[in-house]
Parts: structure tokens; C-alpha cells; sequence
């Protein structure tokens, strides 16, 4: 028969294995803990990441759709649902009266088709290069150069590399450039100019009529940029008086935002609250079950108190137990909550209509680390008050208790 | 307890190997080019992902290297859902594993919702086998 020594960690080691049950009530606690804080928190970041990166990309104080399709460019910004719609023809001319517009830029958008199989259905965005102040600042990362006829550059998660061929309504055209992730619909569209734009649906006239192919100086959209103290709710409202019977609408950047960080916070303070129940949950059943277990081995204490074990030494076995569970139960509460994000965060933003950025690698790597760090701090915390009480009370005690 | 997860796994495993090409095919027409389309290879990723699942589900049974194989088949199940959703982009010379763009195609309608349960089932049974795993005495 093989000798064990009674070090610490052998003694906890018994003692889990011998109570499986108590352990692995023990072990899921900490991992549902662990699990919530690192999924809640990559969630909370990672949405107002989305938020921020939002906040930034819509550099346009005014944007211009045709009434009735403000929420079509909700979702082509959140989302990048294709969408077709297109202005009245003259909507740049009878904008131009207004006073206080700095700059504006019209867009033309064309929608793939989502019956064919396995092409993925995206949204085409045909931009003015003369005039466009939000598309070509990110381009100048990877395009030093104007977008040429038959050229596009492909979102962050749209499939090609630069160099690349990439065939819309059976027409080739050549990636030359790829856009960094941020979080919002843009990651799932393909930008070109506007003559592209017309020359494919001219194509897509093959299968379907467009009336983009009739009229290749339709515009979708126009963003605004205002003058210096210009007020973009005042601007928005004076151009739907205008405007509003004749088929144009304004939607105020700010509003849309706005809207989006009223709904961040509540989703924070929902995460918030969960983790905090859970959080509660975790350390009353952990110091329940420390405080039952403990209860349940007076004897076997009193025993290694009499062979000659220290009250610290006692207290060090106790909580190497707890040490042992919480950190297994946290490890594995970490990499389940990886898993979770990992599956659910191509979903988020349809779920919860809120642009999701995800954190970088070293962020992630950092919260993985905190949420295991917190929740071994919440074992060892709830298991350290039952057993200083059970190291302390007297041999004789403990033996005539047990 | 080890036994009964490792059975589990390795029914839940036979069921992914399965999904794709008898119990819940995916969609089966030629692609527009004459190939196959995306959700094809995702089929064969998961028929072969439900295999390793498998494996590693006898190798538990087994008793050898339980915790790794517990958590391997964790893996390849969470994967037999990443690939597919293009998280974890998979692709070689003319192919790409993936799913139809339109939701009423049979991978997005039936496939991957069946796939789904699967893999979540195979995902907890693989924890709790884990835990099972640690908790086991040693020796036994």
C-alpha cells in the first residue's frame, strides 16, 4: 500500500474526491460565477466598443433618406441588411438651398441578390469620391488613391482578398482593399464608386428591373456635414418642413446614436445586476457548503489537532481546498465563456439591434484573467471565515462534539 | 459517472458525424459554378469533427487521459458551430466552408439548428466530464 503524505494540498485533494456531490456544487458555483463575469464583461465592452466606434465612423451631422426608410439605414448601419431606395432626382439641387451645410456627399446603394445560394447576400455602397468625408479617411489607411471603375474595396467580414476577383450579377471586379472591423453594418457591405455602382445594375437588369439601371444618377442617401455651430436638430427639423412632402426625410446622426447609448445602458446595468445576484449566489452557497463540510469533519480537525497540527496549518488545508475547487471551477466557467462569446457574437447585433465590437486579444486575454482571479477571490473569501471557526475551537471540544 | 458522460459523448458525437448528410441534410443542389456549395463542406467538417468527438469519447471510456479527452470533444463540438458561422473561416484552393446566404435554405432552416442543440449538449456533457474527471478518486 503506497504512503501519502499529509501535506495541504493532498488532504484537500481526499477531501474533494471524497464528497463529490458537495464538490461539485461547489465547482459549479464558482464556474456559473466566473462564466457570467467574463461573458457579461467581454458583452458590455465589446458593445460599447461598437457604440464608440460608431459615435466616431458617423462623421455626418445630417443624413438624408427618402421618407419611410429611416429604419432601412438603421439597419444598413447596424447591421448591413441590404436594402434598396432611392431619392427623388433633384433631392442634392433643393438641398443645396440650405444655408449652414459645409459638405454633403450622396451614396448610391444597390442590394445583391439573396436568392442565389451561397452567395452571401450584401449590401453595395456606391460613394462620390469627389465629395465623400466618411468613407475615404478609412480608405487612406489602405488606398492612397481614388476607387477606379470595376474596383472595390470589401468590408471586414466580407470574403476576398486585395488582388482578389469578386463576381456581382456576373460581373468581375477587382478587390483592392479591405476595411478594418468596426462594429457596424459597414463590416458586411462592399464599397465602389458610383459608375460601378450604375454599370451592375445595369447587370442585375438581366434578372430583375432596377431602376438604378435606367437612371444611373440615382442616389440612396446623402450625409451632411454642417458649418462650425450649426445646430444639426434645428438644421434636421427646418429640411423635414421643407422637404417632408416630397418623399425626403432627415435623420439627425446624433439622435441615432443617442438612441443606441440609452440602450447600452440599460443592457450594462441588466449585465450589472445579474452579476451581482450571481455574484451574492456564488459566495452565500460556497460559504454554506465550506461552512456544512466543515461542520461535518470536527472530529477528523480534532483528530489532526491532537496528532499535532497547528490552527494554521488547519486553516492552510481548509482553504487549499477551496483554492483547488475555485480554480478549477473558474478555469472552466473562463473557457466556457470564451466558447459562449466565441458562438453567440456573429448574433449579437441582430439580437439586440447595438453595434458589438470585440475587444482586442490583450483585453480579452486581460478579462479571461480578472474574471479567474475575481472568482478565486470570492472561493477562498467565502470558505476563509468557516475555517478560521473550525481551526479555533478546542481538541477536547471537537472530539466530543463529532 | 465517467462511464455514463463518455457514452453520452460519444451518442452525441455519432449524432453531429450523422446531421449533416442522413439525419438533417444540408442543402444538396449544385452550386452556380457546377461545385459544391459552402454548406457541403461544412457538412464533411462536421461529419469528421463528430468522429474525433467520438474518439475522444471511447478514449475517456477508456479511462486514458480523461480531462483532455473530455475537453477535446468539447472543442470539436464548439467548432462543428464556429466553422459553419464563419468565425473560424476555413478555406483551400476553389472551396470554403460556410453556410447558403438565404435563411430558408435547408443548412440554415435544418442543419445548423439541429447542430446547435447537438453541439450544446456535447459542450455541457463534455464539462460535466470534465468535473467528473477531477472528482474522480484516484486509482478508480
Amino acid at each position: 500500500m503506497g504512503h501519502v503524505r499529509l501535506t495541504a494540498a493532498a488532504v484537500a485533494k481526499r477531501s474533494i474526491q471524497r464528497r463529490p456531490w458537495r464538490s461539485f456544487c461547489l465547482i459549479f458555483a464558482v464556474l456559473l460565477f466566473s462564466f457570467a463575469l467574463f461573458a457579461g464583461s467581454v458583452l458590455t465592452l465589446s458593445l460599447s466598443s461598437g457604440a464608440e466606434s460608431m459615435a466616431n465612423r458617423l462623421g455626418a451631422d445630417v443624413m438624408i433618406v427618402p421618407a419611410g426608410y429611416d429604419p432601412h439605414i438603421d439597419s444598413i448601419l447596424l447591421s448591413g441588411k441590404p436594402s434598396n431606395f432611392y431619392l427623388p432626382a433633384d433631392t442634392l439641387e433643393r438641398l443645396s438651398r440650405f444655408e449652414g451645410i459645409e459638405r454633403m456627399s450622396p451614396q448610391t446603394f444597390l442590394a445583391t441578390l439573396s436568392a442565389s445560394c451561397c452567395s452571401y447576400p450584401v449590401q453595395l455602397m456606391g460613394i462620390d469620391f469627389d465629395s465623400d468625408f466618411l468613407v475615404k479617411p478609412w480608405l487612406d489607411a489602405t488606398l492612397r488613391r481614388e476607387l477606379k471603375d470595376g474596383e472595390l474595396i470589401v468590408g471586414y467580414r466580407v470574403t476576398g482578398e486585395p488582388g482578389d476577383k469578386i463576381k456581382f450579377f456576373g460581373k468581375e471586379l477587382t478587390v483592392v482593399g479591405r476595411l478594418e472591423q468596426t462594429g457596424m453594418g459597414f463590416d458586411a457591405a462592399v464599397f465602389l464608386n458610383r459608375p460601378t455602382i450604375a454599370m451592375l445594375a445595369k447587370e442585375a437588369e438581366r434578372i430583375i428591373k432596377h431602376p438604378l439601371a435606367a437612371d444611373g444618377s440615382l442616389i440612396s442617401t446623402v450625409m451632411i456635414k454642417l458649418k462650425p455651430g450649426e445646430d444639426s436638430v434645428q438644421t434636421a427639423r427646418e429640411m423635414n418642413s421643407a422637404l417632408n412632402g416630397d418623399g425626403i426625410y432627415a435623420l439627425f446622426s446624433k439622435k441615432f446614436v443617442n438612441s443606441i447609448s440609452a440602450s447600452l445602458k440599460t443592457v450594462s446595468w441588466m449585465v450589472r445586476g445579474g452579476l451581482l445576484f450571481l455574484w451574492l449566489l456564488a459566495l452565500v452557497v460556497i460559504a454554506l457548503l465550506f461552512a456544512m463540510s466543515l461542520a461535518e469533519r470536527r472530529r477528523e480537525m480534532g483528530v489532526l489537532r491532537a496528532l499535532g497540527a497547528s490552527r494554521s496549518k488547519l486553516i492552510r488545508m481548509a482553504l487549499t481546498e477551496a483554492f483547488l475547487v475555485s480554480l478549477y471551477g473558474a478555469s472552466l466557467g473562463v473557457a466556457l465563456g470564451a466558447a459562449a462569446v466565441a458562438a453567440g457574437s456573429p448574433f449579437v447585433t441582430e439580437a439586440l439591434r447595438m453595434p458589438f465590437l470585440l475587444p482586442a486579444w490583450p483585453t480579452l486575454i486581460f478579462l479571461a484573467l480578472g474574471a479567474a482571479a475575481a472568482s478565486l477571490l470570492t472561493g477562498l473569501s467565502a470558505a476563509l471565515f468557516s475555517a478560521v471557526r473550525a481551526a479555533k475551537s478546542a481538541i477536547s471540544d471537537a472530539m466530543r462534539e463529532a | 459517472m465517467r462511464r455514463l458522460f463518455s457514452a453520452l459523448t460519444a451518442l452525441l458525437g455519432a449524432a453531429l458525424a450523422l446531421s449533416p448528410f442522413v439525419l438533417f441534410p444540408v442543402c444538396t443542389a449544385a452550386a452556380a459554378g457546377g461545385g459544391h456549395m459552402k454548406c457541403w463542406y461544412s457538412g464533411l467538417f462536421i461529419t469528421a469533427m463528430g468522429v474525433l468527438v467520438i474518439a475522444a469519447a471511447l478514449c475517456a471510456w477508456r479511462g486514458r487521459l480523461v480531462a483532455p479527452a473530455f475537453a477535446v470533444a468539447a472543442a470539436a463540438a464548439l467548432l462543428c458551430w464556429l466553422v459553419p458561422n464563419g468565425v473560424v473561416p476555413i478555406s483551400g484552393d476553389g472551396w470554403r466552408a460556410g453556410l447558403c446566404g438565404d435563411a430558408s435554405h435547408a443548412c440554415n432552416a435544418v442543419t445548423m439548428p439541429a447542430v446547435g442543440k447537438l453541439v450544446a449538449g456535447t459542450v455541457i456533457v463534455g464539462v460535466l466530464g470534465l468535473i467528473a474527471g477531477f472528482l474522480r478518486r484516484d486509482g478508480r
